[in-house]
């Protein structure tokens, strides 16, 4: 059974532990893109305390609006999103604003699938499964100058 | 001739009139000279003409199929001028334009050059039928097959693997809030972490060999090249790529289909003919693709017709069948087997009882 009620389409602001105020500002502001609840929350609760998670979109078609409408530093891409894919929407966030950072993640590495991303412009290719020490890493080494 | 070869001669006819009817066998006789034709009565009610109705060579071409005509035509062209005896399948468009597929068998008698040709149609309406049937119901099976593995690889991916990597993130958020001195249970929550993520990863893997997604994500020559390096690494099998241009469009269907040959030999190539080299070539031009797999491994003697095929070559035969496409299959004892596909870039769909 799919869990995609909750988020489906949906960008909104995340509230689950993430920090308000003048915090904010100073922390790199990231979108969060997947298909399952479960997963954005539990990132949202990793990531919060070194980032701002300015919001979250299930659905591949709209991710171009929310990055255009959230401006995020980073966007965190899920590689295996239903209809909209996510190669195809880190190429359409590059187009649109090239400045955006996209990190992809993926359940299962797969080179072939690592090297399109990198092509299309992503800045680093994150499996799923790795540790958060390591997902929080890769997303500052990719937004250092 | 005396009444005991009469006897014998009533008794010949009446068995062969008796086989004629059992095989709904219809005879008939072209004098090659003369080009007179005759039919037996029952032919005459196959091409539903009236009874005493003339027969003739032309009477008989009118009422084969308009797309076998040359087909017939050609092989009574080689019977009279060369003597050749014929064997062919063809639809006749008998009584009220019904089609009817015959059996068309014959045999030249010959004196210094062909005199006459003797000949039967067998009515094989029925075995084409239900050779239609059963290929309808192979194509229901193969799609039926190819959702249940989508649906599974779904249900996988979409939903337990997801569980599990949350459970991953939920052990790493237990251990950093850990305090120093709980060195222990720190220790055994990494272990138990990755438990659960070798776990999500199999379990992925799993779920991307019952569904390749990666044909979506990346493309078809990109997903068989990660397939033939997936298996070069994982198994004892060192498969090379050889891929010219497949063309810029291939329906995804063919692109699934092609996908899923590859898979079928390699893996036979594994399991059964022990190969510790293959290659896997794709060359296009637009129009069709071709695709082979070559494994230098034992090899086998293959059935005629496919025939008594495994489950797995059955499968391979029934998908390029499914793609309007051919499968031959080339193996004998220690010299290999070498499958070879040739399937239309972008296949017209077939009715479903083709």
């Amino acid at each position: 059974m799919r869990h995609l009620a909750l988020h489906r389409g949906a960008a909104g602001s995340m509230d689950g532990g993430s920090p308000t105020g003048p915090d904010r500002q100073n922390k790199p502001r990231i979108l969060l893109v997947d298909d399952y609840p479960g997963l954005v929350m539990a990132f949202s609760r990793v990531l919060a305390p070194f980032f701002d998670i300015v919001g979250h979109v299930a659905d591949g078609a709209e991710v171009v609006s929310a990055v255009s409408r959230l401006r995020p530093d980073v966007v965190l891409l899920d590689v295996n999103l239903p209809e909209v894919g996510g190669l195809e929407c880190c190429r359409r966030v590059k187009a649109m604003r090239p400045a955006t950072t996209v990190i992809m993640l993926t359940a299962v590495d797969d080179e072939a699938v690592r090297d399109r991303a990198l092509t299309l412009g992503a800045s680093a290719f994150v499996a799923k499964h790795s540790a958060v020490d390591e997902l929080v890493s890769t997303i500052q080494r990719a937004l250092t100058p | 001739m005396n009444s005991e070869h009469l006897t014998h001669h009533r008794r010949t006819e009446a068995w062969l009139s008796l086989a004629l009817d059992a095989a709904r066998a219809y005879a008939w006789e072209w004098c090659c000279g003369t080009g007179d034709m005759s039919w037996s009565a029952k032919a005459h009610q196959l091409f539903g003409a009236e009874r005493g109705c003339p027969a003739t060579f032309d009477g008989f071409l009118e009422r084969v199929h308009p797309a076998d005509r040359d087909h017939v035509e050609h092989a009574m062209i080689a019977a009279t001028s060369l003597g050749l005896p014929c064997d062919m399948e063809c639809r006749i468009l008998g009584d009220g334009q019904i089609e009817r597929w015959v059996r068309a068998k014959s045999a030249v008698r010959t004196h210094d050059q062909p005199i006459k040709i003797i000949g039967v149609l067998a009515d094989i309406t029925a075995l084409h039928d239900a050779e239609r049937a059963r290929r309808a119901l192979a194509r229901r099976l193969t799609r039926a097959h190819e959702q249940e593995r989508t649906r599974l690889s779904r249900e996988l991916h979409d939903d337990v693997s997801q569980q599990l990597l949350v459970a991953c993130i939920g052990c790493d958020e237990l251990r950093r809030q850990l305090t120093n001195g709980s060195q222990g249970i720190r220790e055994k929550i990494d272990i138990l972490s990755g438990q659960i993520r070798d776990v999500a990863i199999t379990l992925q893997r799993v779920s991307h060999e019952l569904h390749p997604a990666l044909i979506r994500q990346v493309g078809f020559e990109r997903a068989l090249r990660a397939l033939c390096s997936d298996i070069g690494r994982t198994e004892r099998l060192s498969v090379e790529c050889d891929f010219t241009n497949s063309g810029p469009a291939i329906d995804d269907d063919v692109a699934l289909g092609l996908y899923r040959i590859t898979q079928e030999a390699l893996r036979n190539a594994l399991k059964h003919s022990r190969a510790v080299q293959a290659s896997v070539s794709l060359a296009g031009d637009g129009d069709q693709i071709a695709l082979s797999i070559v494994d230098n491994g034992v090899g086998f003697r293959p059935r005629t017709r496919g025939d008594g095929d495994s489950l797995g070559l059955l499968s391979m035969r029934e998908r390029a069948r499914l793609m309007n496409g051919q499968l031959n299959l080339i193996s004998s004892p220690g010299a290999g087997t070498r499958v070879e596909v040739l399937v239309p870039t972008l296949p017209t769909k077939m009715p479903e009882w083709a």
